[in-house]
C-alpha cells in the first residue's frame, strides 16, 4: 500500500492525540487558573504594566508551581471604569473559568469588582492594588480579600510628618474618585487632629491635564501643597506648577512619588527632591527582604523601573498571599473553596515589607512608611525612608464608632 | 436673522459676561487675569488643533476621528527628536513633518477613493484611530512623556503686573497661535493654492473643470491638517505631556471648538477655541463642582430659523460659498443632497413580509439558546449583545430609514439609565430615592423619550454629517453633566447595584431570566419598528429622507415627523438603556463617555443599516471581539484586533455585514441560471 501524503497526515495526527490524552494520564493535578486584572489603559496604564510585573514576579519566584500544580495566569485589562472592569471580571470568571481571582488596580473598580463578588461565593477575590476604604470598610464582601492596606491606612503618619516640617496650614489638590477620598482622610484625619489647618480643598477630575486654574487658586499664605494625584495627572501638575514659578514645598500622595512618576519621559525635576509622601513601599528601605525583592525585580524586569513602584509590590504582595494561602491547603480548592478562604482568613503573610493579617473585613493590618524624594549619584530620584510604622489598622488606630470613611467633604478643617 | 434678534442675544449674553468680569476683578484681580491668560493659551493649543481638523472638514467634508491619533503621532515623534538633537525647533518641524506625511498617505490611499461617501469615511477614521493609538502604545509604551520646553522659555516670567509671574513657556502659546492663525488665513486667501481650495470647496467639478488636479489639492489640504495637529501635539507635548488618552481629549476638544465656532471656518475655529478655552478654565478656576463648563452653547448656537449650514459664530465667504453651493445642489439633485451622509439605502421593505423558514429557524435557535449555551455566554454575550442591538436598532431606524444619523442614542439610553438608578434603589443612598422599580423604569422611558425628542427638536435642522457632530456635542456635554454633578448623578463614582427586581419569585437578573426579559424586548423593538416602517408615518419618513423638499410640498410636516422620529428612536433606545444598566448593574458617566457613543454608531454600521437586524448583528459581532480579542492575540493588543476587524469591514463593504450578505447572496443567485431581469432586479436592490 502506497503511503500517501493524507494518510501520514492522519496518522501522525492520531498518534498526537492519543499521545496528548496520554500525557494527561501522566499528568499532575489539574493547573490552578489565577485570573489577574490591571489597569492596561487608560491613566494608570504605566502603574497596571508594573503590577503585572509584580504579580508574575510571585509566580515565578515559585517556578511557576504551587503544591504540585501548575500556575496558569489569565491576564485581562481595565482602564480604571468600574464597569469595564467587572465586565473583565466576568470574562475570567465565567468565560475562563478561574479559580482565584486578583485585581484590580484602581479604587473605584475595587468597589465594582467588590458587589461582583458576592454574585460568585465560590470563587475567592483577592484584591490587585486597589486602595479605596470602602472596598472592606462598607458592605465588605465574604470572599474578597485584601492583602494590602487601603490608601488611608497609607497615610498614617504623614500629617504628624507635615506639622513635624512646619507645613501649618496645607491645600489640598485631589483627584475626584474613591481612592484620593481615602487618601486625604488617611492624611487629614491626624493633621487635623494636631492642629493643622486645611483652608482649600481642589478637586480634579481624573485625566484632566490642565491644572494652570487651580495653580492659579493656590492661596498665599499656604506652608505646602498635599497632592494626591497619580499617573500623567501627577507629572503634568508638577510640571505646570514649577513652569508657573511656583515654589512651595509638595507633600505627596502615595502614588504622586511612586517610581512610575518619578520615572517618567524627561528631565528629572529638582523640585521634587524633599517631598514628603505616605506609602507601603520606600525605595530605600534597607531590611534585608526587601532588598532582595527589590534585586529579583530587577533581574527578572530588566526594562522595567530602576526600582519596583507601588503597583509592583501591592500586585506581588496580593499575588504572594494568594500562592502561599494556595500552599497551605495543598491546593486543595474543593468544597467551594471554603478551607482556602479560612486560611487566608488566618494566615500571616510574610511580605518584603514585613507581616500582614487579616481584621474581621478580610482587610490587611500592615506597615506603612513615610518617605521623602532624594537623588542619588546617577541622578535617579527615588524614596528614603523617614520613618515606619507597623500594625497600622484600617481605621487608623480610631475606635470604629469614630471614624468616617473619606468623601470629598469629610474631613473638614477649614 | 433680524438685528432686533441680534442685539437681543448679544446683550442677554454681554451684559452678564460684563457684570461677572467686572465682580471677579474686583474681588480677585490675580484670579481672574490669570485665569483670562489661562484660558487663552488654553484656545491657542485648542485651536491650532481644530484649525487642521476644520481644514480638512470643510473642503473634503470628510469628519476625520483620527486627527488626535495625528496629535499623538506628532508629539511623540517630537519628543523623540527633541531628545535626540535637543532643539525644540526642531522637533516642531518633525511633528509637523510626521503627521502630515501620514495625513497623505490616509489621503492618497484610502479617502481618496471613498469621495462623497461621508459616514464611510468617517467610520474608516474611527477605525484608524484605533488602530494608531493601539500601535503607538505597543511601541512606545505606556510612560508619561513630558517633553521640556527650550531653554529660552522656561521657568516663569516674574514680575508682572497683578498677577506677578507667569509660565513663559504657557505665555508663549499665545503669538504661536496667532502666527498659525494668521499663517493660515493668508495661504488661503491670499496665495493661488489656497484660491483653489476655497475654489474646490465651491465647486469640485468646476475646479476639475478649469483644468486643476483636484486630487492634488486635496492631498494637499489633508498633508497641511494632519501637521497642524502634529505641530499641536509637540506643543502639547510641552504644556500637557504625552500619553495614551491624549488623542481622544483633543479631538473631542477640536470637535467642540469646530462646532461652537462654526465647521470649515478659521476664523470660526479662532473663536471656538476661545469661547471653549475661557470657559473650561474659568469653571475650573471659579466653581468647585461644575468644574468644566464645556460646550456652553451647543444648544443656544442653533435658534431654529438659521439654515443649517450658517451654525456658528461667524459666516466668512468661504462658508457663505459653501451654503450657495449646497443650496444649488440641493435644486439640481435633490437625492444627493439628502444622502449627503451617504448612508445606504435600506432595501425595499416588502409591504407583506411573509414569515419565512428561515424567521422560525432563528427565533427557535434564539429561545433555545440559553439551554445550550453556559451562563456566561448566555449572559455576557447573549444578553448584553440583545440590550445593545436594541440601542443601536434605535440608530438603525433614525440613520438608515430617517437619514438622521444621531451619535447621542447612547445618551438617552444613559439618560433611562440614570433615572432608573436615581428613582429606584442602589447602592448609593444618598442619591436614589428608593421608589418602586416600575414607577422608576416608567419614568426612565418617559424622561429619555422627552429628552429624545428635546435632541431631535435642537439638531433637527441640520443634515448629515453636521447632525453627527452636533448630536456628538450632546452627547459629550451630557457626559460632562454627569461626571460633575454629584448631588443627583453622584459623579464619577455613578451609582452601583442598579438591578432588576424579583417578580414572581424569579431573580431576574440570573443569567437565564435576564436573557429572556431582553430576547423578549429585542423582539418586541425589532417587530415594532418593522411594523412602523411600514406604517404611513414609517413610509413618510422614509420619503423625508429621500426628499425632504417633495414632502413638505406635499404637505408633510417635516420637522415634525422627524422629531417624532427622534422621539420614537428614543423610546427604544430607553428600553434598551434600562436593559443595558440592569445587565451592567451600575450607571457611571463611563457608560455615557464618547467611546460609548461612538460604539453604538460601529455596531449599527458593523451590522448594516439597510435592515433592522443589523443592528444586532453588529452587536454579536462587537461583544464577541470585547470579549475574545484579548484571547486572539497577545493579551495586550486586543484594542488593535477590533480596530483591525472594524476597518476591514468598513473598507470592504459598503454596508458592514448586511452588504456582504446580500453581496453574497447576489453572487449565489445569479450562479442558480435565473432571468436575466430578476437576476438585474436583484443586484440593483442588494447595492
Amino acid at each position: 500500500m502506497e503511503l500517501s501524503k493524507k494518510t501520514v497526515v492522519r496518522t501522525l495526527a492520531v498518534a498526537l492525540i492519543v499521545a496528548a490524552f496520554g500525557a494527561g494520564a501522566f499528568a499532575q493535578a489539574p493547573p490552578v487558573k489565577i485570573g489577574l486584572l490591571a489597569t492596561l489603559e487608560g491613566p494608570f496604564a504605566a502603574g497596571g504594566q508594573d503590577g503585572i510585573r509584580g504579580a508574575e514576579l510571585a509566580v515565578r519566584q515559585r517556578n511557576g508551581v504551587v503544591a504540585g500544580r501548575k500556575i496558569e495566569i489569565v491576564k485581562a485589562s481595565s482602564d480604571a471604569k468600574p464597569d469595564v472592569a467587572v465586565n473583565a471580571t466576568r470574562k475570567l470568571v465565567e468565560q475562563d473559568k478561574v479559580d482565584i481571582m486578583v485585581g484590580p488596580l484602581s479604587g473605584s473598580e475595587g468597589i465594582a469588582v467588590k458587589e461582583y463578588s458576592k454574585t460568585q461565593p465560590n470563587i475567592t477575590f483577592i484584591n490587585g492594588s486597589s486602595g479605596a476604604q470602602a472596598t472592606t470598610l462598607v458592605n465588605p464582601s465574604p470572599n474578597f480579600f485584601r492583602f494590602n492596606t487601603d490608601g488611608g491606612q497609607w497615610m498614617v503618619g504623614l500629617g504628624k510628618a507635615a506639622l513635624d516640617k512646619g507645613y501649618k496650614k496645607v491645600m489640598v489638590i485631589a483627584e475626584d474618585y474613591a481612592f484620593p477620598y481615602s487618601q486625604v482622610q488617611g492624611f487629614m484625619t491626624e493633621y487635623c487632629k494636631l492642629g493643622g489647618k486645611v483652608p482649600v480643598k481642589a478637586w480634579v477630575p481624573l485625566g484632566g491635564k490642565d491644572y494652570a486654574s487651580v495653580i492659579a487658586r493656590i492661596p498665599k499664605d499656604v506652608d505646602a501643597l498635599a497632592v494626591v494625584l497619580g499617573g500623567a495627572d501627577a507629572v503634568n501638575f508638577l510640571n505646570q506648577y514649577e513652569q508657573a514659578g511656583g515654589d512651595k514645598p509638595i507633600i505627596g500622595g502615595s502614588i504622586t512619588v511612586s517610581q512610575d512618576i518619578l520615572n517618567y519621559k524627561g528631565k528629572r525635576r529638582d523640585s521634587l527632591v524633599g517631598t514628603i509622601a505616605g506609602a507601603p513601599i520606600a525605595d530605600a528601605y534597607d531590611a534585608p527582604e526587601f532588598k532582595a525583592f527589590v534585586a529579583d525585580y530587577k533581574k527578572n524586569f530588566p526594562d522595567g523601573y530602576p526600582s519596583p513602584s507601588l503597583f509592583a509590590l501591592v500586585y506581588y504582595i496580593n499575588m504572594k498571599a494568594t500562592l502561599d494561602g494556595l500552599d497551605i491547603v495543598k491546593g486543595d480548592l474543593s468544597d467551594g473553596q471554603k478551607k482556602y478562604r479560612d486560611t487566608l482568613s488566618k494566615m500571616t503573610l510574610k511580605t518584603p515589607v514585613g507581616d500582614v493579617k487579616l481584621d474581621a473585613n478580610r482587610q490587611a493590618i500592615g506597615t506603612t512608611f513615610i518617605t521623602e524624594v532624594v537623588k542619588d549619584a546617577q541622578g535617579n530620584l527615588y524614596n528614603k525612608v523617614l520613618r515606619k510604622i507597623d500594625n497600622v489598622n484600617q481605621t487608623l488606630g480610631l475606635p470604629p464608632a469614630e471614624f468616617k470613611v473619606g468623601s470629598r467633604d469629610e474631613p473638614n478643617c477649614p | 436673522m433680524t438685528r432686533f434678534w441680534r442685539w437681543f442675544w448679544a446683550l442677554l449674553i454681554g451684559v452678564p459676561i460684563m457684570a461677572l468680569s467686572a465682580w471677579g476683578l474686583q474681588d480677585n484681580a490675580r484670579l481672574f487675569v490669570i485665569t483670562l491668560l489661562n484660558g487663552l493659551t488654553l484656545a491657542s493649543l485648542y485651536f491650532i488643533v481644530a484649525s487642521g481638523f476644520t481644514l480638512v472638514f470643510g473642503l473634503m467634508r470628510n469628519v476625520n476621528l483620527a486627527h488626535g491619533s495625528l496629535y499623538l503621532l506628532g508629539g511623540y515623534l517630537g519628543f523623540f527628536a527633541a531628545q535626540l538633537t535637543g532643539s525644540w525647533l526642531v522637533a516642531l518641524a518633525v511633528g509637523f513633518a510626521a503627521a502630515a506625511v501620514v495625513g497623505l498617505v490616509m489621503q492618497v490611499s484610502i479617502f481618496r477613493f471613498m469621495l462623497g461617501q461621508d459616514l464611510r469615511q468617517t467610520m474608516v477614521t474611527i477605525g484608524l484611530s484605533i488602530v494608531i493609538a493601539d500601535c503607538l502604545m505597543w511601541a512606545i509604551g505606556a510612560q508619561v512623556h513630558q517633553m521640556s520646553p527650550p531653554a529660552w522659555l522656561d521657568g516663569p516670567i516674574r514680575n508682572l503686573p497683578v498677577i506677578r509671574a507667569y509660565s513663559t513657556y504657557r505665555l508663549s502659546l499665545l503669538p504661536i497661535g496667532i502666527v498659525i492663525g494668521v499663517a493660515l488665513w493668508l495661504f488661503l486667501n491670499r496665495t493661488r493654492v489656497g484660491m483653489m481650495i476655497r475654489a474646490g470647496v465651491d465647486d469640485r467639478g468646476m475646479l476639475a473643470a478649469a483644468g486643476v488636479n483636484v486630487n492634488l489639492v486635496f492631498a494637499t489640504t489633508f498633508a497641511i491638517g494632519a501637521g497642524l495637529a502634529g505641530f499641536g501635539g509637540v506643543i502639547g507635548a510641552v504644556e500637557l505631556s504625552m500619553v495614551p488618552g491624549e488623542d481622544t481629549r483633543l479631538l473631542l476638544a477640536s470637535l467642540v471648538v469646530v462646532i461652537v465656532g462654526g465647521m470649515g471656518s478659521v476664523i470660526g475655529a479662532a473663536i471656538g477655541a476661545a469661547i471653549f478655552g475661557l470657559a473650561e478654565t474659568y469653571g475650573l478656576a471659579y466653581l468647585q463642582r461644575r468644574v468644566h463648563l464645556r460646550d456652553p452653547g451647543a444648544g443656544a448656537r442653533l435658534p431654529p430659523a438659521r439654515h443649517p449650514r450658517e451654525t456658528g459664530v461667524s459666516a466668512a465667504n468661504w462658508r457663505g460659498a459653501m451654503n450657495a453651493q449646497h443650496r444649488a445642489q440641493g435644486a439640481n439633485a435633490p437625492v444627493a443632497s439628502a444622502h449627503a451622509a451617504r448612508v445606504p439605502r435600506p432595501a425595499r421593505l416588502r409591504l407583506q413580509n411573509p414569515l419565512r423558514v428561515r424567521h422560525l429557524l432563528v427565533l427557535a435557535f434564539l429561545i433555545a439558546y440559553p439551554w445550550f449555551a453556559t451562563p456566561f455566554f448566555t449572559y455576557q454575550i447573549g444578553a448584553q449583545s440583545l440590550a445593545l442591538g436594541l440601542i443601536a436598532l434605535s440608530l438603525t431606524f433614525l440613520g438608515g430609514y430617517g437619514g438622521m444619523i444621531s451619535l447621542a442614542q447612547m445618551t438617552v439610553a444613559g439618560i433611562a439609565g440614570y433615572m432608573v438608578a436615581i428613582f429606584g434603589t442602589s447602592a448609593t443612598d444618598g442619591v436614589s430615592l428608593g421608589w418602586p422599580w416600575w414607577l422608576a423604569v416608567l419614568i426612565g422611558i418617559v424622561v429619555a423619550t422627552g429628552a429624545a425628542a428635546f435632541i431631535g427638536w435642537l439638531s433637527v435642522r441640520t443634515e448629515g454629517i453636521y447632525t453627527i457632530m452636533i448630536t456628538l456635542a450632546i452627547g459629550v456635554a451630557f457626559y460632562y453633566l454627569v461626571l460633575q454633578n454629584y448631588a443627583v448623578f453622584n459623579g464619577f463614582q455613578g451609582t452601583q447595584k442598579v438591578f432588576p427586581p424579583t417578580l414572581a419569585g424569579v431573580y431576574w437578573r440570573n443569567a437565564t431570566p435576564f436573557y429572556y426579559l431582553a430576547l423578549f424586548w429585542a423582539l418586541a423593538g425589532y417587530l415594532f419598528v418593522v411594523y412602523l416602517l411600514r406604517s404611513p408615518f414609517g413610509i413618510a419618513l422614509q420619503g423625508i429622507r429621500d426628499n425632504p423638499r417633495r414632502m413638505h410640498a406635499l404637505g408633510f410636516n417635516v420637522t415634525a415627523h422627524r422629531v417624532t422620529a427622534y422621539a420614537v428612536a428614543g423610546a427604544i433606545a430607553a428600553v434598551g438603556g434600562v436593559l443595558f444598566t440592569w445587565y451592567n448593574g451600575l450607571v457611571t458617566p463611563g457608560s455615557v463617555g464618547t467611546s460609548w457613543l461612538i460604539n453604538i454608531l460601529i455596531i449599527a454600521v458593523l451590522g448594516g443599516m439597510r435592515h433592522p437586524v443589523g443592528a444586532f448583528l453588529g452587536a454579536i459581532v462587537f461583544v464577541l471581539l470585547q470579549n475574545f480579542a484579548i484571547d486572539v492575540i497577545d493579551r495586550e493588543r486586543f484594542n488593535l484586533v477590533i480596530g483591525a476587524v472594524f476597518l476591514v469591514i468598513v473598507l470592504f463593504s459598503n454596508d458592514g455585514l448586511l452588504g456582504w450578505w446580500s453581496a453574497l447572496s447576489v453572487r449565489l443567485s445569479t450562479q442558480r441560471g435565473e432571468t436575466r431581469w430578476s437576476s438585474a432586479r436583484r443586484r440593483l436592490y442588494a447595492r
